[in-house]
C-alpha cells in the first residue's frame, strides 16, 4: 500500500543531500525541541507573558519553515498576526491550542513516514 | 566563497550548514549562536557573506548587523529570519543589511540569494516587500538623541560631543579621523573616550560599541 505524508520529507532529504537515517535523526530533535518550547508555552500562557510567547512562537515558526512542517508554519504565522495586534486571552489560548493539535497530528505524521521507511524514530 | 552562519537555534544552523555545503561551492567556515560571537567571528575569520538571524540572545542580529557593518563594510550581511515584521525588516536594511529573507525560502532560492548578496544585489523576500517600509527615510527627521542613560542603578548623562564621538566609534572611525572631522587635537578625542568608557563602568571602544548599540545611544 503506498502511504502519502502531507510533508515533502523526501524531497527535503533529497535537498538537504542526507539519507533518510540522518533525516530521523534530525526530524527526532526537531520533535523534541519543539516539545520543550510548547510545554513552556503552555506555563508562560497561564501568565500571559507575550513577549516569551512571541519568542516560542518565533522559534516554533523559524524551524517549522525551514524543515518544511508547513501546517505547523502556518498555524505560527497566525499565532504570530495576532500576538501583533495583542489579542484578548480567549483567542491566544485558541489559537495556542490548535498550535498545539497541529503539532501532534505533525509527530504522528512524521513517525509514520519514517516507519514506513523501516525508520523507528525516537522522541 | 566563505560563509559564516548565525543562529541561536542549533537545528537550524545544522540544516542551513547541509543545504548549503550539498548544494553550491560555498563553503561554510563557522556557525555562532548570537550576534556578539558573529561579530567577533568576522574579525578572525573575515567571510564573504553572514547569514544572520534576527531574535538572538546577548546581541541580536539586527545590533550586529551594525557592528560588522562598520568594523568590517566589505562584510556582506544576508538577514534570514522568521520575522516578517516591517519593523525589523526596515531596522535591519537601516543598519547595513545586504538582503533580507525568510527562513521557508527553498534550497535553490537560498542559495541564490547568498551569490546574489555577494556579488552586490540587494535581496528582499517578497513576503517582506513593501514600498512604504523603504519610503520616506530621508524625509523623517532624525529623533532626538538620548543623552541619559542608568549605569548601575546611577544616571549618567553624555554630552553631545561625547555622543558624536560614540556615533563615530561605532562607524568604526579610529581616533585620529574622529579628530579630522571635529576639528580637535587627537589627544582631546583620547582624553574624551577614556571619560566616556570611565562613565559608562566599561572597559574599552569595543564595548562602548556595542554598549552603544544596544542602549540605542545613536
Amino acid at each position: 500500500m503506498n502511504f502519502t505524508c502531507r510533508y515533502d520529507l523526501k524531497g527535503f532529504s533529497n535537498e538537504l543531500g542526507l539519507p533518510l537515517k540522518d533525516m530521523a535523526d534530525l526530524f527526532s530533535e526537531l520533535i523534541k525541541e519543539i516539545k520543550g518550547e510548547l510545554l513552556e508555552a503552555r506555563n508562560v500562557l497561564e501568565t500571559r507573558n507575550l513577549e516569551s510567547l512571541k519568542q516560542i512562537n518565533h522559534n516554533i515558526k523559524g524551524i517549522s519553515a525551514n524543515y518544511r512542517i508547513l501546517d505547523l508554519y502556518e498555524q505560527s504565522c497566525q499565532i504570530s498576526n495576532a500576538l501583533k495586534i495583542s489579542c484578548d486571552n480567549q483567542t491566544l489560548q485558541s489559537l495556542f491550542d490548535n498550535l498545539f493539535l497541529t503539532f501532534e497530528s505533525a509527530v504522528q505524521e512524521i513517525i509514520a513516514f519514517f516507519a514506513h521507511e523501516g525508520i523507528d524514530i525516537s522522541q | 566563497m566563505k560563509v559564516l552562519i548565525a543562529d541561536d537555534q542549533k537545528l537550524l544552523r545544522e540544516s542551513f550548514r547541509t543545504i548549503i555545503e550539498r548544494n553550491s561551492e560555498i563553503k561554510v567556515v563557522a556557525c555562532a549562536s548570537n550576534g556578539k560571537e558573529a561579530y567577533e567571528l568576522c574579525g578572525k575569520l573575515r567571510p564573504d557573506v553572514v547569514l544572520m538571524d534576527i531574535s538572538m540572545p546577548l546581541c541580536n542580529g539586527t545590533e550586529a548587523t551594525k557592528l560588522i557593518k562598520s568594523q568590517y563594510p566589505n562584510i556582506k550581511v544576508l538577514i534570514v529570519t522568521a520575522s516578517d515584521d516591517q519593523i525589523d525588516v526596515c531596522q535591519a536594511i537601516r543598519n547595513g543589511a545586504d538582503g533580507y529573507i525568510l527562513k521557508s525560502v527553498g534550497t535553490e532560492e537560498l542559495i541564490l540569494s547568498i551569490k546574489s548578496t555577494f556579488l552586490g544585489l540587494q535581496i528582499i523576500h517578497k513576503d517582506v516587500f513593501k514600498p512604504e517600509t523603504f519610503a520616506g527615510h530621508s524625509e523623517e527627521p532624525k529623533a532626538p538623541r538620548n543623552n541619559q542613560i542608568t549605569v548601575e542603578g546611577v544616571d549618567v548623562k553624555l554630552t553631545d560631543r561625547e555622543l558624536d564621538i560614540i556615533e563615530m566609534i561605532v562607524e568604526g572611525k579610529d581616533n585620529k579621523e574622529i579628530s579630522a572631522s571635529l576639528f580637535i587635537a587627537e589627544g582631546t578625542v583620547k582624553n574624551i573616550i577614556t571619560t566616556i568608557i570611565s562613565k559608562l563602568h566599561l572597559k574599552d571602544r569595543t564595548q562602548l560599541a556595542v554598549f552603544a548599540i544596544k542602549n540605542s545611544l545613536i
